[in-house]
């Protein structure tokens, strides 16, 4: 069984842009897949692609047995609830603190009138708080996310997708803003979400070295298309090149 | 020279219709400079019969400055409240569908024509059902200000970080969850910042409301031009200034914190 499964898909946006070109595409549970390109090669696309952020002009689709190219508000909120999504810029709403914003990961489980006065059931908080103690933000729960750091905010950012209890994170560069050991901090931490609870991850890297260290397998991506999928050690110096086009030396 | 000339023939042709429209305009309104300074005399024993302020009124003075706070404060208390709607109902970024987009122009249309008429006129309306008093007032201050606090508070929605947005609609909340908890949050400090400067306008406005009926400190200078009682008017003036002023001071500060 897969968790995804993409066959000949297309996306091209409204002003003619064609972002994906001819996407195949599988992944199975609790795989660690990373998608490696240069800027604009796609990579982005991919993941909105698979969140239905935006959506695929032509091929097949499926995502969680959601069908992506035939589906209502409905189906799309509760696929989204099942899969986690991590931004390179963490999108949180800054001047709420690390708790509130981490329960936002919860706000597709709660009943509407409780969720927009902010009642989230006991259950759910204990959750949000046990995350990010895992995460190490144990004592700074309270804390206003603009008075966190930047490695900080994207372990508040990465609590707030796991709190959904997803069967599926996809991280956007996750570690583009931050330093390399911050990075790998990052990348530690949703390696062990990924083993310890299952959750099937799907990360965009711009560093080569990561995605050998941490991936279970690479997706090579340029210019719209696939173009290497395989084991990182499969990665050879003429697979590098098809990505990036020679400019790795 | 004359290249000079033809290089700028626009600028030129500009600046000389600048000048008639302002002469003309000038000899309409029957500016007259000559006139003011023949009879500053007059200016200068007007405001020579002012000193010194009567501090005695001072109890009086604060009775009515403290309604016109009121009529201030509750004009912009119910303002702001009637405005959050429309700072959802006007944003590009909330109304997105061909409905919502048109509801939006007609929110934004609403809100155009609300600030078009001042609140003076406004008041003329609202007199002609509850007659004079501070009521009247409320009702034309707290209509007159929807017009600019939808407008400012649906630009601030507008402006609002897309990024958390985003990261809400991809964890499956609904657009209400999205409206309360990744754009409000953003939004509410710079409500607040918007409602004080309005609060800081309709002090003004309740003044200038006060000379026209609406009761106030503004009454006061009504009463004591029409009964020659300079003295006591300069002390209006002096409280005036210092509320206006005090107002600001205290909102400015507040607005500086809150963003």
């Amino acid at each position: 069984m897969t968790v995804l499964n993409f066959k000949g898909v297309d996306l091209v946006y409204p002003n003619g842009f064609h972002a994906l070109k001819d996407i195949n595409f599988s992944v199975e549970p609790g795989e660690f897949v990373a998608v490696i390109g240069r800027s604009g090669a796609g990579k982005s696309t991919l993941l909105r692609a698979i969140n239905r952020t935006i959506e695929c002009t032509s091929g097949k689709a499926e995502v969680l047995d959601f069908n992506l190219m035939k589906m209502g508000s409905g189906d799309l909120r509760q696929l989204r609830a099942r899969i986690g999504f991590i931004f390179q810029q963490f999108n949180l709403v800054k001047n709420l603190t690390a708790l509130d914003n981490v329960l936002h990961g919860r706000l597709a489980h709660v009943g509407l009138l409780r969720s927009l006065l902010g009642l989230y059931p006991a259950v759910d908080v204990k959750l949000a708080q046990d995350v990010l103690k895992a995460v190490g933000l144990d004592g700074k729960m309270k804390s206003r996310v603009d008075a966190l750091s930047g490695g900080q905010q994207q372990r508040v950012a990465i609590a707030r997708a796991v709190v959904q209890n997803p069967e599926i994170i996809l991280a956007d560069e996750p570690m583009a803003s931050l330093d390399p050991k911050l990075s790998e901090v990052v990348l530690q931490l949703l390696l062990n979400f990924n083993r310890e609870r299952g959750m099937t991850t799907i990360v965009n890297l711009h560093v080569l070295e990561l995605a050998q260290k941490y991936a279970t397998r690479i997706v090579g991506m340029r210019e719209g298309k696939m173009v290497f999928e395989g084991k990182p050690k499969d990665l050879s110096r003429g697979a590098l090149d098809s990505i990036y086009e020679g400019a790795v030396s | 020279m004359a290249s000079v000339f033809s290089r700028n023939k626009s600028k030129w042709f500009f600046a000389a219709v600048f000048v008639v429209l302002f002469v003309l305009s000038s000899r309409a309104v029957e500016v007259n400079l000559f006139k003011l300074y023949e009879n500053s005399g007059r200016l200068v024993d007007y405001i020579g019969r002012m000193w010194p302020p009567n501090f005695k009124i001072l109890p009086k003075v604060f009775e009515q400055t403290l309604q016109t706070i009121q009529l201030a404060f509750v004009s912009t208390v119910i303002a702001a409240i009637l405005s959050v709607p429309f700072g959802f109902l006007g944003a590009s970024n909330v109304m997105k569908t061909k409905v919502e987009k048109w509801i939006a122009s007609a929110t934004r249309f609403s809100l155009n024509a609300n600030r078009a008429i001042d609140a003076i006129i406004v008041a003329t309306f609202f007199v002609s059902a509850v007659g004079l008093g501070p009521f009247a007032g409320v009702l034309a201050l707290s209509i007159h200000s929807v017009g600019m606090l939808g407008k400012m508070f649906f630009e601030t929605v507008e402006g609002v970080d897309k990024g958390p947005v985003e990261a809400l609609e991809s964890s499956g909340a609904s657009r209400l969850q999205v409206l309360r908890w990744a754009i409000l949050p953003q939004a509410l400090p710079y409500f607040a910042s918007h409602t004080l400067l309005r609060f800081e306008l309709n002090i003004r406005g309740a003044v200038v409301l006060g000379i026209v009926g609406a009761g106030g400190i503004g009454f006061l200078v009504t009463e004591y031009s029409r009964l020659f009682q300079y003295q006591n008017l300069s002390m209006v003036l002096v409280t005036i200034l210092a509320l206006v002023m005090g107002i600001d001071a205290v909102s400015g500060y507040t607005r500086r914190r809150l963003l």
